[in-house]
């Protein structure tokens, strides 16, 4: 099995507005890659194309075509109609047994802190509470490819290293590979081991970089972080 | 979840006994109209009535006409829910179906009420005549609602059931159904308040053997205005009733709503 995922020459057109022209971007299996960049560079088409979404008009996307996908979304995407745990459960339905199922959901609502909400209505919890739900979903789904946009935007700070942190630890469980895109720096600092920094349309890569620190020992003062933050926000400043 | 049950059942009563009182003024005013008219004849007072709805109870063929009236009352309904089902969800999905149906729609809606009676009793004769008539007024009703219904359906969703290989029937069990259940159950209460109201009328008109409606035409040919009052009572309960028991069966079905809703009260 080759250790990345690539996508090469990906060509993208939005209603005349040319978003992808000949981008080619490597993906590390089982590592968290972060995708950086200004709004409305591409960010949410990427991972649309990536996930299977929407289609390229040309390129190859060819190592993700035979891997499942799970999404959090901007928005948390749930069924207003079904309790916290009908939710999961309707992800599931086809991938495991009536009682292994229960029991996984019940794991993972407790994980991130739902296990006394689990027969709430979506309507009765808070956006942070609902975005963890939407978390738990995307990894109590056994896919290859764990796909998240923006997954903290909107929420308050304290709420955002709650779940950042709750984040971490379903990944160390099975450290699938995650594809994550943001316009936070310090959220990539601490959660990414690849980051890349997109341009402006037509999207090229005006960085590429690795962070070695292990996730747990991460502070956004340490110099290796800091300097990493400087050469992005460089990125950013010359755009 | 319990403390939200109670909340609801609390409402519940508080809506209960308001409609009561408001049923209590309703005969109040009945009562001093007839008090006021002095004509037993041409407006009988609410005892007389009730007295001859028990009458009616007592006459050998009320099982026979109600049942017959039902009968015509649901096939209109039935009729209407499937096609309106049908041809709703597909104009919702098919802008072109929408388009097309749209001058149909229009006739059937502004088309007047009696001439197409009149119409279908020439086309159909008696017996079917009330079973169109309701299902020609309750069919624009539901198509309207469920073509609503099928337009509301968060894109979002299905976007995200398939991402996670949700197959399509379990997409259409799971989204598409409880995205229209509040249009379709909101279609259904208006659609037979006025289907039951439009079959009876049609009855009047078209009078088959055993029909609510043909007892209430006798009851006007014989000026028995305490009988013709007694039926259009019995033919209000019913409509009463049948409202209820949607209503029941839409609090359960979208429970969801009902409760996320009290959460907002």
């Amino acid at each position: 099995m080759k250790p990345n995922l690539t996508i090469n020459n990906l060509q993208k057109i939005y209603n005349n507005k040319v978003v992808f022209q000949g981008l080619s971007i490597s993906i590390p299996l089982n590592r968290v890659t972060c995708i950086l960049g200004p709004s409305g560079c591409g960010k949410t088409t990427l991972l649309n194309l990536i996930s299977g979404i929407e289609k390229a008009d040309s390129g190859e996307l060819d190592d993700f075509q035979n891997h499942t996908f799970s999404y959090v979304f901007q928005d948390s995407r749930l069924l207003p109609w079904k309790s916290i745990q009908e939710n999961l459960e309707f992800v599931l339905k086809n991938k495991y047994v009536s009682s292994e199922r229960t029991e996984l959901i019940h794991k993972y609502l407790d994980m991130v802190g739902l296990g006394d909400f689990k027969n709430y209505y979506p309507e009765r919890l808070s956006g942070g509470m609902r975005q963890r739900a939407a978390i738990a979903r995307a990894f109590v789904y056994p896919s290859d490819i764990l796909v998240m946009d923006e997954p903290f935007k909107g929420l308050d700070i304290k709420i955002k290293k709650y779940i950042m942190k709750k984040f971490l630890e379903l990944w160390y469980e099975d450290q699938r590979t995650v594809i994550f895109v943001t316009h936070d720096i310090e959220e990539c600092l601490m959660v990414a081991d690849k980051i890349l920094v997109l341009s402006h349309p037509p999207a090229k890569i005006n960085y590429e970089g690795l962070i070695q620190i292990p996730h747990y020992e991460r502070s956004l003062q340490d110099p290796k972080l800091l300097l990493i933050e400087n050469k992005i926000k460089q990125v950013f400043f010359e755009e | 979840m319990k403390t939200f049950t109670m909340e609801n059942k609390k409402i519940s009563m508080e809506n209960k006994k308001i409609s009561l009182i408001s049923i209590i003024i309703m005969i109040l005013i009945w009562k001093a109209a007839s008090l006021w008219y002095h004509n037993e004849a041409l407006l009988p007072s609410p005892e007389v009535v009730v007295l001859n709805m028990i009458k009616i109870f007592r006459s050998p063929d009320l099982f026979k006409v109600l049942l017959y009236t039902l009968f015509r009352g649901f096939l209109g309904f039935v009729l209407s829910l499937f096609t309106g089902m049908l041809f709703g969800t597909l104009s919702g999905l098919n802008r072109y179906i929408e388009k097309a149906l749209n001058p149909f729609l229009a006739v059937i809606k502004s088309t007047p009420f009696m001439s197409v009676i009149l119409l279908l009793l020439i086309w159909f004769g008696t017996e079917k005549t009330p079973i169109f008539a309701g299902f020609l007024v309750s069919f624009p009703i539901i198509y309207t609602n469920v073509l609503q219904g099928t337009k509301n359906i968060d894109k979002n969703l299905i976007q995200m059931a398939k991402v996670y290989g949700v197959g399509m029937i379990q997409i259409i069990k799971n989204i598409y159904l409880p995205s229209t259940a509040p249009f379709i159950f909101a279609g259904i209460a208006s659609a037979f308040s006025i289907g039951w109201k439009v079959t009876v009328g049609a009855e009047i008109l078209s009078q088959p053997k055993y029909a609510i409606g043909t007892k209430m035409w006798e009851s006007k040919l014989y000026i028995e205005i305490d009988m013709l009052l007694a039926w259009t009572v019995a033919t209000i309960l019913i409509s009463y009733m049948i409202e209820i028991l949607i209503k029941n069966i839409e609090e359960k079905v979208i429970r969801w709503k009902y409760e996320t809703e009290s959460n907002h009260k």
